[in-house]
């Protein structure tokens, strides 16, 4: 019988991925709208009892202030699709972690191509995202998170063991690799602002949730979550 | 800065008076959710509780979400204190100035774990995972862009590496032990919950003479590992991730801030399970071999507690006593007391200075020692002619990196002998190496020191007598022109 934790955990990360998957999706008033719902309701969930809080709530704080979508777009658009002289802060792996003259960019998409289709995804077209964007990789996150969850809702323990083993493997092949540098650009980038609130918000989040899948390996390694 | 004091009700026997000023809150251990509106605004918080009845988890949760750092609480086992011989008073008196020396903590300081004991509130619903401090590294501080790898070298887990001389840390598979932070010669590895601020705020509050009754004092450091220590009275626990991060300027410093006698206990009766047995032992041995050479009695420290205690030492106002070179003002201090002590010389594996010699025969001063040392024990001065390599024995925590970095360690160019030497503290810089410099023919500026010249040309071999005359007469810009 699974308990309520191994429920509740991969529903409140898989909130949490779709939240920040939609969150880095160029900005509409609508999306802001339901963006600020879904953080309240976050909360309700406990994201503001874990350790990341404090930059999840300073992001919270100004979505909660009402933002100027006019404003918002100029921002990101100059951070993240392209400016007088391309992108300051590109959203996406192959810009941190790969060398274009060697062709980094194509392999690390075609690398995350074959991670969605082995799950029978594939980035739509019409969203115009590369597949090593922050968006698509973040929301191949909450769909491995989801079916986790509902793995633990039939009691189906040898799947939630391979979701969750999944899950730590992206993890650690794609977003921990390149999300701290991403982090790390915009922070020399952009003083203030909501992308800022958000970009360190889900560096932290990336980092916690790394961590927690880690610790929750080794614990069932050694035999202590069963 | 505002620290409330919340107390369980069900902690409160008979025995335990309840101090003013704190807030007494009933069941409080199994309705943690009341913590948030006691708080009140505060930002710092003392928690007395009763063990085994809550889930730390949960008490983490509603102090976060009440806006108070989980990592900054100072967490009383109430029923603890009822059993032990220290007043309610004097560790509240404590652990609220450590409380206030709590200096904030980031998300990368908070590493996830699950309860080793789950509480009776567990049982039933499955333990909440919690928070535990975890190190990181200023990088300000952090010397390893000069060649530093203390803090890689000591880590038991291999959590630190250096990547393009820069610390990296896996948070992931740190084992909280502290002996990145006390072994970092700078102080840029900080554990957030254990701060040398805190410690010395946490050991003068449990010392100070005007809170609780007439007593001789003795501290006893113990690891967050084990269980609480047996009660003795006069003796006051302080909790440290592990004992064997406990230096030697950590035991001294108590003894001169009112203290009767420290003990270092390890987690478990069969020793520390990380197997730090032996840094513990030499940290306590190099300090009773320093007291007794100093005329004090040595059974002022000690692994083992006794129930009685010499008279304390009288007090003197030291700086930063648990700091990366607070040994050296504390030895200092307790050195002013006897005339006789500029002789005293102490080699021991657990002295935390140590004294630097270079070998005038196969030195070439290089000064790559120098330009490695983390703490600037190690300088250079260089005038037109030569170059002179100093050393402050003040500065040197023996951290070796010196020795590591020198290029002609297998000619014993260099040696590093854990040793405190009252002398060289009280001589402060001296010369080491002085070396005449070779300058260029054409414009007069340094090439290099005139031995490590010597030993390029002895190195480049037969048959290279071109080469070797232009690089012993002109330096790189002139070579060109």
């Amino acid at each position: 019988m699974s308990s309520s934790a191994e429920i509740e955990l991969p529903r409140l990360r898989q909130g949490l991925y779709r939240f920040f998957a939609v969150a880095f999706l160029p900005p509409e008033a609508a999306r802001i709208e339901q963006l600020a719902a879904a953080a309240q309701l976050l909360d309700d969930l406990g994201v503001d009892t874990l350790a990341f809080a404090p930059p999840w709530l300073e992001m919270r704080r100004l979505l909660d202030n009402g933002l100027q979508v006019q404003e918002l777009e100029t921002r990101y658009v100059r951070l993240f699709e392209s400016g007088s002289d391309g992108a300051l802060c590109p959203p996406v792996e192959s810009f941190y972690v790969s060398s274009p003259r060697e062709g980094g960019p194509a392999l690390v998409a075609a690398e995350l191509e074959a991670a969605f289709t082995s799950l029978g995804l594939c980035v739509a077209s019409e969203s115009n995202l590369e597949p090593d964007h922050i968006s698509a990789q973040l929301e191949l996150m909450a769909l491995m998170c989801a079916q986790e969850a509902s793995a633990a809702e039939r009691g189906d323990l040898s799947s939630i063991s391979e979701w969750s083993h999944e899950q730590r493997q992206f993890l650690d092949s794609h977003l921990h690799l390149w999300v701290p540098r991403f982090v790390a650009r915009v922070r020399e980038t952009t003083s203030s602002g909501f992308y800022r609130a958000l970009v360190v918000s889900v560096g932290a989040f990336v980092d916690h949730d790394r961590e927690l899948l880690h610790v929750l390996e080794r614990r069932e390694r050694t035999g202590a979550r069963s | 800065m505002t620290t409330a004091i919340l107390l369980c009700r069900d902690g409160l026997d008979e025995t335990l008076a309840e101090p003013c000023e704190t807030i007494i809150i009933d069941h409080l251990c199994r309705h943690p959710d009341r913590i948030g509106s006691a708080i009140a605004g505060g930002d710092r918080l003392v928690l007395g509780l009763c063990e085994g009845e809550y889930s730390l988890g949960a008490v983490q949760a509603e102090v976060r979400r009440a806006g108070v750092d989980p990592l900054g609480v100072e967490l009383i086992h109430l029923t603890t204190i009822g059993q032990s011989a220290a007043p309610l008073d004097v560790v509240l008196n404590a652990r609220i100035a450590r409380a206030e020396a709590f200096a904030g903590s980031s998300p990368v300081n908070a590493k996830i774990s699950f309860p080793r004991k789950v509480s009776r509130r567990e049982l039933f619903s499955g333990p909440d995972h919690e928070y535990r401090a975890a190190p990181s590294i200023d990088v300000a501080l952090c010397a390893a862009d000069s060649g530093c790898r203390a803090c890689v070298d000591v880590c038991p887990q291999e959590a630190l590496t250096v990547q393009d001389r820069q610390v990296s840390f896996d948070r992931s598979v740190c084992e909280p032990c502290g002996l990145c932070v006390t072994t970092c010669p700078t102080g840029a590895t900080v554990d957030p919950a254990t701060t040398t601020s805190q410690l010395e705020a946490e050991i003068a509050g449990l010392l100070d003479p005007s809170v609780g009754r007439a007593e001789t004092r003795s501290i006893v450091f113990t690891c967050a590992r084990g269980n609480a220590p047996e009660a003795i009275p006069g003796w006051y626990a302080v909790t440290v991730p592990c004992s064997g991060m406990v230096r030697p300027g950590w035991i001294l410093a108590p003894l001169l801030m009112g203290a009767g006698a420290v003990a270092v206990l390890p987690c478990s009766e069969s020793g520390c399970e990380l197997g730090h047995d032996a840094r513990v032992d030499d940290a306590v041995e190099f300090c009773r071999l320093l007291l007794s050479s100093f005329d004090e009695s040595s059974e002022r420290v000690m692994t083992t507690r006794t129930s009685v205690v010499p008279k304390p030492l009288p007090r003197v106002a030291l700086t930063d006593p648990f700091g990366p070179i607070g040994a050296v003002g504390v030895m200092q201090a307790l050195a002013a007391r006897h005339e006789e002590a500029r002789n005293l010389l102490i080699d021991h594996q657990g002295a935390p200075t140590g004294i630097v010699q270079l070998n005038p025969v196969t030195c070439t001063a290089c000064t790559r020692c120098v330009q490695t040392c983390p703490t600037g024990a190690l300088g250079s001065a260089n005038a037109a002619e030569h170059v002179t390599i100093t050393f402050d024995a003040n500065l040197c925590t023996a951290c070796e990196q010196c020795t590591q970095a020198c290029p002609e360690l297998s000619r014993r160019a260099i040696s590093l002998r854990s040793t405190t030497d009252m002398g060289a503290l009280l001589n402060g810089r001296i010369a080491l190496l002085e070396s005449d410099t070779i300058l260029c023919d054409s414009c007069g500026k340094p090439i290099a020191p005139a031995p490590l010249m010597e030993r390029i040309t002895k190195m480049l071999g037969p048959g290279q007598d071109a080469v070797r005359a232009m690089i012993t007469s002109r330096c790189v810009s002139c070579r060109s022109g």
